[in-house]
C-alpha cells in the first residue's frame, strides 16, 4: 500500500476560544512505521491527529509535510488519508458495502473494480456476509471493522486512528487489539493510532509518542518509554510507578541514608522509580512500609503500601502472602540494577 | 446487641415495633377528602379531563358527521363549493409549505450549518413570526401592499390608487401562509441539523468528498426525515389557517374548507351545523394525517435528538458578508416591514392617507383603548378568558402532567395521542365541536351555555392543554424518581409527597405552560369568531370585524396593540428559560 513519511513542524493549535490545546511542537515520522500518541484524556492527541489529517489548520508558523509535499494548507478530501473515528461515524443511511465503497464510488471507480475491491476489504477485515447489512444492524465490533474497511478504501498514504477500540467493551477490545496490530503488521502503511491505554499503545507500536498538556512528554520504543522514562509523569503515567527520592553518591543509590543499589552515573538527588513489579516483601530489605490496604486478584495480591517517611507505593506480591492490611513491611528490591529518574 | 453483626439486618422479637403505616399516619393530618388522595387520584383526574376535553367533543362531531349515515357525507362533500373549497386549501397548504420549506431550510442551513454571525439574533428575529398571530400578519401585508400603503406613500411607491391590492386572493394567502409557517420549518430543520454527527461528515471528506459534496451526499439522506416532517407540519398548519385565507380570501370569494365553514355558518346560522359537520370532519382528515405522518417520521428515523460532536460549520468565505445582508434583508421584507406598515396604518385618521406631521394622530389608540365599548370589552374579554384558561390548565396540568410522566408503554401513547388531538386539529374543527356539544341546553342542569364566555373557555381549555401539559410532564419526567422514593421512605404520603416534593420543582415548567397558554389564546381568531356572540366578542373578533366593516386603521390599531402585549409575555418567558425543560419555548 505504502506509507508517506510524515515531518511536523512548530505545529502549535490555538483553538479560536484562546484553548492552548497543543504547544509548538515537531516530530518525525518514517515510511510504514506504526506511532501510538499516547496521553490522559485532555492532552491534545486529538487535535494534533485532526492537524496531521486536515481537519484543523496549525497556527500560523506550523508546517505538515507527508513526505516531501507541503500540505499544510491541503484539507483532508485532497490529502489522501484513511481515517478511523472514535465514534466510528459511518454512514447510516448507507449499507455496509455502501460505506466502504464511497471512496471509490466518489471517484466513479468501474463496477467490477467495486466489487472486487469490496471483497478484498471485507475479508481482510473479517465481516465477510455483512456487505448488505445497515449499519443500525451491526454489533460495535463490526462496525469498528466496517470503519477500517472504509478508511482502507481510499488506499491512504497514512493511516489514522483516534481511539478506535476505546467504545468496545474491555473482552472484545482486547481481542481486536491483536487482530488490528496483525492488520496493520500485513499492510504497511504508516498509522498513527491514539489512544489513552498504555497496554494498547505497548501492543501496537513501533514506536510511542507520550503526550502531556499539550507537549510531547518522550518519544520512543515501548522499551525505551517503560524502562527509560525520560520524566516523573511519563514514569508515572506508564506502569503506575511510584517515584521514591534517593540519593546517589559513593558508588550506590541511597534511600533514606539506606544503601539499596550500586549506581555509578551521577551524583545528586535521584528518584528511584519502583513499579508494582519492582519490589518485594523482604525481612531484610532496606526499605520499610505500613500496608493500608490489600486486594486478592487470583493471580496476585496487590498491596498498597505507605512509606516510612516516603509515598504511598504499589507492590505486586504472590496470591498466598499473608501480610495484609494494618501490617508493617521490609521490602526490598526485585532487581540489582534498579530504573533511576535524574529530576 | 454486642451479638449483632454491623450491616447485617437483624429482627429481634424484643425490639419489635408495630410498623406505621406511613399513608395512615398521614390520614391523620390531612382533611378527609385529601386523604383519599392516593398515587391513582393524579391517573384519573387525567383520564378525566382527556375524555370531557377531547374524547367527547370529536365523538360528537363524529357521530354528527356520519349519523345519518354515510350517503349525506358523500354528497355534502360531492357539492361543487365544497370541491373548490378542497382544491383551494390543498393548492395553498402546498405551495406555502414549498415557500416555508425553501425559506426555513436555507434560514436552518445558514443559522445551523455555516459560519455566519449574529446567529442568535436571527433566530430570534425569524421565530417572531410564530409569535404574531395570522390575521396580524394578514393585516400588516394589507397595508403593506395597499394602493394607499401609508408606508409605500411615504416614500412614494405606492401602487395607482384604485388598483387592486395585489396580496388579495390565492397568491397573497400562499405567500402569507409561506412567511408564517417558515418559523416552524427552520426549528424543525435546526433540529435535525444538529441531529447530524459532525464526524460524519469528516469521515465523508477523508474518503475524498469536498465539504459540500459530504453534506449533500450524507448530510442531506439524514436530514430527510426532517424535512418530511417540516413539510407535514407546515402543510397541516396551513390547511388548518383561519386568518390569513378568511382576511386575503373572503373579500375575493376565494375559500378553503375552514373559510367555507365559516361563511356557511356566518350565513345560514346554525341549521347548517350538520353539512358544516362533514366538512369540518374532512379538515380533520386531511390535518390529522398530516399529523400523523410528521409524528411518525420524527419518531421512527430521527430518534437521535442532538449529535455528540456538532457539524464543523461551513466556511462561507467571501459568500459570507452577501449572505448575512441577505437574511436581514429577508427578514425587514418579511417582518420588519409588514410591521411597520401596521404602525403606520395605525397613527392615521383615515385609511388611505399618507403618513407625515399633519396626519400622525394616537387617535385610533384612544378610540380602541378607551372610548369604544366594544373594544374596550373585546381586551378584557380576551384577558379574561385567556388568563383564565392559563389559570385551570395550570392547576389541571400539574396531576395530570403526573401521571402522564409516570405512564409508560401504549396506555402512554394512546392519551398523548388524544391531548394532542384538540391543539392539533384546526380550530375550526374544535369550534363546530363545541357547538354541537353545547348548541342544546346541559342536561340535568338546563343551563346552556351557546352564546355565552363559557363556551368560548372550554374550547381553549380543550385545544390548549396540550400547551400546558407537555412542560409540566417534561418536567415530572426530568425529576429524579428516587427524590420521591426517598420521600416515600421518609414516611410522606402520596399527596405529601407531591405537593411539597414533587409540585415545587415543576413550578416553572407550570408557569412556561400557562404562559404559553395565554399567548395562544391571547392571539386566537379561528375559535373565537365562530362561537362569539354580542357581549363576549375577543380580540381576533374585533380585529376581524373592524377589517371586515372597513375601519382598517382601528383594527391596526388593536393589532399593534396584541402584537405589543405578546413580544412583552414573550420577553418575560424568555428571561425564565434558564430554569425550564429543554424545548418547552417555541423560539429557543
Ligand atoms: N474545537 C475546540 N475548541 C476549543 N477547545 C477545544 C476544541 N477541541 C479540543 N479542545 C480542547 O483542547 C484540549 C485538547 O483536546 P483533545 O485534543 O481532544 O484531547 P485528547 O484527544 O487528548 O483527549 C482539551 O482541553 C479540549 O477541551
Ligand atoms: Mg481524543
Amino acid at each position: 500500500m505504502g506509507g508517506a513519511g510524515i515531518h511536523l513542524t512548530d505545529c502549535a493549535k490555538t483553538f479560536p476560544d484562546g484553548t492552548r490545546a497543543l504547544l509548538p511542537l515537531s516530530l518525525e515520522i518514517a515510511p510504514r512505521e506504526k506511532v501510538v500518541i499516547l496521553g490522559p484524556s485532555g492532552c491534545g492527541k486529538t487535535t494534533l491527529l485532526r492537524i496531521i489529517a486536515g481537519l484543523e489548520t496549525p497556527d500560523l508558523e506550523g508546517s505538515v509535510y507527508f513526505d516531501d509535499d507541503d500540505v499544510t494548507g491541503l484539507p483532508i478530501e485532497a490529502r489522501r488519508v484513511g481515517m478511523v473515528f472514535q465514534s466510528y461515524a459511518l454512514f447510516p443511511t448507507l449499507t455496509v458495502a455502501g460505506n466502504i465503497l464511497f471512496p471509490l464510488r466518489l471517484k466513479k471507480v468501474p463496477k467490477e473494480i467495486q466489487e472486487t475491491r469490496l471483497a478484498q476489504l471485507a475479508s481482510f477485515v473479517g465481516i465477510e456476509g455483512l456487505e448488505h447489512r445497515h449499519i443500525h444492524e451491526l454489533s460495535g465490533g463490526q462496525k469498528q471493522r466496517v470503519a477500517l474497511a472504509r478508511a482502507l478504501a481510499v488506499e491512504p498514504r497514512i493511516l489514522l486512528l483516534d481511539e478506535p477500540l476505546t467504545a468496545l467493551d474491555a473482552a472484545l477490545r482486547e481481542r481486536l487489539r491483536a487482530e488490528l496490530s496483525s492488520l496493520l503488521d500485513q499492510l504497511g502503511v504508516t498509522a498513527i493510532y491514539v489512544t489513552h491505554d498504555q497496554a494498547e499503545a505497548m501492543a501496537l507500536a513501533d514506536r510511542i509518542v507520550v503526550m502531556d498538556r499539550g507537549a510531547i512528554a518522550q518519544v520512543g520504543t515501548p522499551f525505551e518509554i517503560y524502562e527509560k522514562p525520560a520524566s516523573p509523569f511519563v514514569a508515572k503515567f506508564i506502569g503506575a510507578a511510584a517515584l521514591i527520592p534517593a540519593h546517589a553518591h559513593d558508588g550506590g543509590i541511597h534511600v533514606q541514608g539506606q544503601r539499596i543499589a550500586s549506581y555509578a552515573d551521577k551524583r545528586g538527588d535521584v528518584f528511584l522509580v519502583a513499579r508494582p513489579e519492582d519490589l518485594v516483601p523482604d525481612d531484610e530489605g532496606p526499605l520499610q512500609g505500613e500496608v493500608t490496604a490489600a486486594t486478592y486478584f487470583g493471580d496476585r495480591k496487590r498491596l498498597h503500601i505507605t512509606l516510612t517517611d516516603g509515598p504511598p507505593i504499589i507492590v505486586d506480591t504472590p496470591p498466598d502472602t499473608s501480610i495484609d492490611a494494618g501490617d508493617t513491611t521490609r521490602l526490598g528490591l526485585v532487581n540489582d540494577t534498579p530504573r533511576i529518574l535524574t529530576p | 446487641m454486642s451479638d449483632q453483626t454491623i450491616g447485617a439486618p437483624v429482627h429481634t422479637t424484643r425490639h419489635h415495633v408495630e410498623p406505621k403505616d406511613p399513608a395512615k399516619s398521614l390520614s391523620q393530618r390531612v382533611p378527609f377528602a385529601l386523604s383519599r388522595m392516593d398515587a391513582s387520584t393524579p391517573y384519573w383526574v387525567l383520564v378525566i379531563a382527556v375524555v370531557l376535553l377531547a374524547v367527547f367533543p370529536f365523538g360528537r362531531l363524529l357521530i354528527a358527521a356520519f349519523g345519518p349515515g354515510i350517503e349525506p357525507f358523500i354528497a355534502e362533500l360531492s357539492r361543487s363549493a365544497s370541491i373548490r373549497a378542497t382544491v383551494n386549501t390543498f393548492d395553498v397548504a402546498l405551495w406555502s409549505s414549498f415557500i416555508s420549506l425553501g425559506l426555513g431550510g436555507a434560514l436552518a442551513f445558514l443559522v445551523g450549518a455555516t459560519d455566519m454571525r449574529g446567529k442568535r439574533a436571527v433566530s430570534v428575529a425569524f421565530l417572531l413570526p410564530l409569535m404574531i398571530a395570522p390575521q396580524v400578519t394578514a393585516l400588516a401585508w394589507l397595508q403593506l401592499f395597499g394602493p394607499s400603503s401609508a408606508l409605500l406613500q411615504s416614500i412614494g411607491l405606492a401602487p395607482p390608487s384604485g388598483s387592486a391590492n395585489p396580496i388579495y386572493g390565492r397568491g397573497g394567502i400562499i405567500l402569507l401562509l409561506g412567511v408564517q409557517h417558515t418559523a416552524l420549518a427552520f426549528i424543525t430543520l435546526r433540529a435535525g441539523l444538529r441531529a447530524i454527527p459532525g464526524d460524519v461528515i469528516e469521515a465523508a471528506r477523508a474518503c475524498g468528498a469536498s465539504s459540500w459534496r459530504a453534506f449533500s451526499f450524507v448530510g442531506l439522506p439524514m436530514l430527510a426525515p426532517f424535512l418530511a416532517a417540516a413539510f407535514a407540519l407546515c402543510f397541516v398548519s396551513s390547511v388548518g389557517n383561519f386568518g390569513i385565507p378568511a382576511l386575503l380570501g373572503m373579500p375575493e370569494n376565494y375559500l378553503t374548507l375552514p373559510t367555507l365553514i365559516y361563511q356557511r355558518l356566518a350565513s345560514f346560522g346554525t341549521g347548517m351545523i350538520p353539512r358544516v359537520a362533514t366538512l369540518a370532519v374532512l379538515v380533520s382528515f386531511i390535518a390529522g394525517i398530516g399529523t400523523i405522518i410528521s409524528a411518525f417520521v420524527l419518531a421512527r428515523y430521527a430518534t437521535r435528538i442532538e449529535a455528540d460532536k456538532p457539524l464543523a460549520p461551513f466556511r462561507l468565505g467571501r459568500a459570507r458578508l452577501p449572505a448575512e445582508l441577505g437574511v436581514w434583508g429577508l427578514n425587514v421584507l418579511l417582518l420588519v416591514a409588514p410591521l411597520t406598515a401596521l404602525i403606520a396604518a395605525s397613527l392615521l385618521p383615515s385609511y388611505g392617507m399618507p403618513l407625515n406631521a399633519e396626519t400622525f394622530t394616537l387617535g385610533n389608540y384612544a378610540e380602541v383603548l378607551f372610548r369604544q365599548d366594544v373594544t374596550t370589552r373585546a381586551f378584557m374579554n380576551s384577558f379574561m378568558l385567556a388568563g383564565s384558561a392559563a389559570l385551570l390548565l395550570m392547576m389541571l396540568s400539574l396531576p395530570s402532567g403526573y401521571a402522564l410522566s409516570r405512564l409508560s408503554g401504549r396506555r402512554r401513547v394512546v392519551l398523548e395521542a388524544l391531548v394532542e388531538t384538540p391543539y392539533a386539529l384546526p380550530g375550526i374543527v374544535l369550534a363546530i365541536a363545541m357547538i354541537l356539544l353545547f348548541i342544546r341546553p346541559l342536561p340535568l342542569v338546563n343551563v346552556s351555555l351557546y352564546g355565552t364566555y363559557g363556551i368560548i373557555l372550554i374550547a381553549y381549555l380543550s385545544s390548549f392543554y396540550v400547551l400546558a401539559l407537555r412542560p409540566v410532564t417534561a418536567a415530572f419526567s426530568q425529576l429524579d424518581p428516587r427524590l420521591e422514593e426517598a420521600a416515600a421512605m421518609c414516611g410522606a404520603g402520596f399527596w405529601h409527597r407531591f405537593t411539597r416534593v414533587l409540585v415545587p420543582g415543576v413550578l416553572p415548567a407550570a408557569a412556561a405552560g400557562g404562559v404559553l397558554v395565554f399567548l395562544t389564546a391571547f392571539n386566537e381568531l379561528t375559535v373565537s369568531a365562530l362561537l362569539w356572540s354580542s357581549g363576549t366578542e375577543t380580540l381576533g373578533v374585533v380585529l376581524f370585524n373592524f377589517e371586515d366593516g372597513g375601519y382598517t386603521t382601528l383594527a391596526s390599531a388593536v393589532a399593534v396593540v396584541t402584537v405589543l402585549v405578546v413580544l412583552t409575555l414573550v420577553a418575560l418567558l424568555d428571561s425564565l428559560a434558564h430554569r425550564l425543560p429543554r424545548g418547552t419555548l417555541p423560539w429557543r
